[in-house]
């Protein structure tokens, strides 16, 4: 029997689904989660066959979810369904991908079920990626100790790159990432700001510049004690970008 | 940042000088130049003669071929300019590529009757290339101009009548409406029921005449059964306060459709995105005679950009059909904070009710 998870905020489009999925038979519904970031753990923990996602969700949307769904060992089927979004449609006849649209049509349903769209971890990615191509990802995934930690970007204070890996810091501990750090500048560059070869850090953190004894530049940050160092030709970029938050 | 790249991008794919490097254009041009190099010689008038062709085209066809191969090589670097700066220095260029050519000529005529290449041609004549050539060329960038901007107000009417009819109903609405319809069918038909007698109205409404006014008891109507419609899919997630001071006058007339795109706009760009929902707030109030309603609600955290312009459009839509009706009178405001959207939109009540 195969295994289906199905991933939408609207408790009435959930409703729906299950009804339909009842008609066709032969499925087993084995969860429902209302946000991308409740359908991967979802699909961490119970390993379903086919995920039926909503792309406009809150918290994170269903491409940022197959996006990282994509890295998974073995990525289960993904079907979007959505009611009208235009980007999500022109990634998909790029790809011919599986997706319904609502409301859905029964028979359809059974056909996208029958021929599942596996799509290959590839395709699956550049899905993802060409539809949020504008947006950055709302989390990180990460994986410590084989289980599955999902990393709300809002909530990582810098990235700093170590010999052979780059760490994300939070208040709270931090993660290892398998992004470089040149990828993570170009992705967030919208909400991390580069201070040095080796370092990013949120824009939103950045309290002041100050100078160590032995004149190397340092900066301070909203919510930790450490201090990082500051590249000399960063400075200027940091100053304006200070100047500018005091403004506003 | 974007805006930069838009304007640039503009530019450069919007001049209105045709592209000089296509095959069709030089040929176009060559048999245009070969039309006007026979009238100059048709006007000398009976006999036609032969040879003063022969000259005539050899000069207009270097004229215009050099031209046309400067103007190509020139192509990005004009593009990169402002329309009026790029027609201007292309026209210079001809001018400069006759004076060249026009002086070329006469030593070549020079030469061949005497034998000497010395440069002798009487400014007259050169004059009268340049003149010549100075009118045409204006009069071809004028046309040129004329059809590029004719062919921009075709493309700004046709988006205009596009965006006006997104405007009216939002698809991704319509859409979802009609699934949660669908799901309440079998097991709450009389709620299905209720949702598609106030998608009906809300329909009509938007199907109506854009210049339509309705009183603001009938819009705070159409924007509740809007709400009715929203509740369905988002259930307790979606919270409304409504708050109407004293002295509002319930029967004012005010242009259909102004207040229920200003809750779409919060549902879509606030409610919408935010796991645990929110609250709108909607209050009407008197300010000296206008009438000002606000609207706010929570928006997720980090949103989008994209989303800021898809509701920058929602906005300016509502504001160009209130300027339509009131002119400066009226007025809508968006404030768009960290974790909140409040927008504001006065209307004049002593216009209104006239």
């Amino acid at each position: 029997m195969m295994k289906i998870l199905i991933v939408d905020d609207e408790p009435l489009a959930r409703q729906r689904l299950q009804d339909l999925l009842q008609e066709v038979g032969d499925v087993e519904v084995c969860a429902e989660a209302s946000n991308g970031r409740e359908a991967l753990e979802a699909c961490e923990s119970l390993q379903p066959d086919v995920v039926l996602m909503d792309i406009r969700m809150p918290v994170m949307d269903g491409l940022e979810a197959a996006r990282h769904l994509s890295q998974c060992e073995q990525p289960p089927a993904v079907i979007f369904v959505t009611a009208y979004d235009e980007h999500a449609l022109a990634a998909f006849e790029a790809h011919a991908a599986g997706y319904l649209v609502k409301p859905i049509r029964a028979s359809r349903l059974q056909e996208a079920l029958q021929h599942l769209p596996r799509l290959n971890r590839a395709q699956l990615d550049s899905v993802g990626q060409q539809a949020s191509a504008a947006t950055e990802r709302s989390h990180l995934c990460v994986r410590q100790g084989g289980r599955l930690q999902l990393v709300p970007v809002q909530e990582i204070l810098y990235f700093l790159a170590e010999q052979k890996y780059v760490t994300a810091c939070l208040r709270q501990g931090e993660v290892l990432l398998e992004d470089s750090l040149k990828a993570l500048e170009q992705e967030f560059e919208s909400s991390f700001v580069r201070i040095h070869r080796n370092a990013l850090i949120a824009r939103s953190q950045l309290a002041g510049l100050d100078k160590r004894k032995d004149e190397q530049v340092v900066v301070l940050l909203r919510d930790t004690e450490r201090q990082l160092d500051v590249s000399r030709r960063h400075v200027p970029g940091l100053r304006s970008l200070l100047r500018r938050g005091q403004q506003g | 940042m974007s805006e930069v790249k838009q304007q640039d991008q503009h530019h450069s794919g919007d001049s209105f000088l045709p592209d000089f490097c296509n095959v069709r254009t030089v040929f176009l041009l060559v048999i245009s130049a070969e039309l006007f190099a026979f009238l100059l010689v048709l006007s000398h008038g009976p006999p036609f003669h032969w040879d003063h062709l022969g000259t005539l085209s050899l000069m207009v066809q270097l004229i215009t071929l050099s031209s046309a191969l400067l103007l190509c090589s020139t192509r990005q670097w004009l593009e990169d300019r402002p329309p009026i700066q790029a027609g201007l220095l292309s026209y210079i260029m001809v001018l400069l590529v006759t004076l060249l050519v026009s002086i070329l000529v006469s030593m070549l005529d020079n030469w061949m009757r005497t034998g000497s290449v010395i440069f002798a041609a009487p400014l007259a004549v050169t004059g009268r290339d340049m003149t010549i050539s100075a009118i045409v060329s204006a009069a071809l960038l004028r046309l040129l101009y004329l059809q590029h901007q004719q062919r921009l107000h075709i493309e700004t009417n046709a988006e205009a009548r596009v965006q006006a009819l997104l405007a009216r109903m939002h698809p991704h609405f319509l859409f979802n409406s009609l699934n949660s319809i669908t799901a309440l069918l079998r097991k709450q038909p009389d709620r299905a029921e209720h949702a598609l007698v106030d998608l009906s109205d809300l329909l009509r409404v938007s199907l109506s005449d854009s210049g339509a006014t309705r009183s603001l008891q009938q819009e705070i109507q159409l924007a509740q059964h809007y709400l009715d419609i929203e509740a369905l899919r988002l259930g307790e997630r979606l919270q409304v306060q409504w708050d109407w001071k004293e002295g509002v006058d319930m029967d004012m007339p005010l242009p259909a459709l102004s207040l229920q795109p200003l809750l779409e706009n919060a549902v879509y760009h606030g409610i919408e995105g935010l796991q645990e929902g929110g609250l709108i707030a909607v209050q009407g109030m008197l300010r000296g005679s206008d009438l000002v309603l606000s609207v706010e609600n929570p928006v997720p955290p980090a949103s989008a950009p994209a989303q800021h312009r898809g509701n920058q459009m929602a906005i300016a839509n509502i504001r160009e059909r209130l300027q339509l009706v009131y002119g400066a009178g009226a007025s809508l405001d968006m404030q768009l904070g960290d974790s909140s959207c409040r927008i504001e939109l006065v209307i004049p009540q002593a216009v209104a009710a006239k």
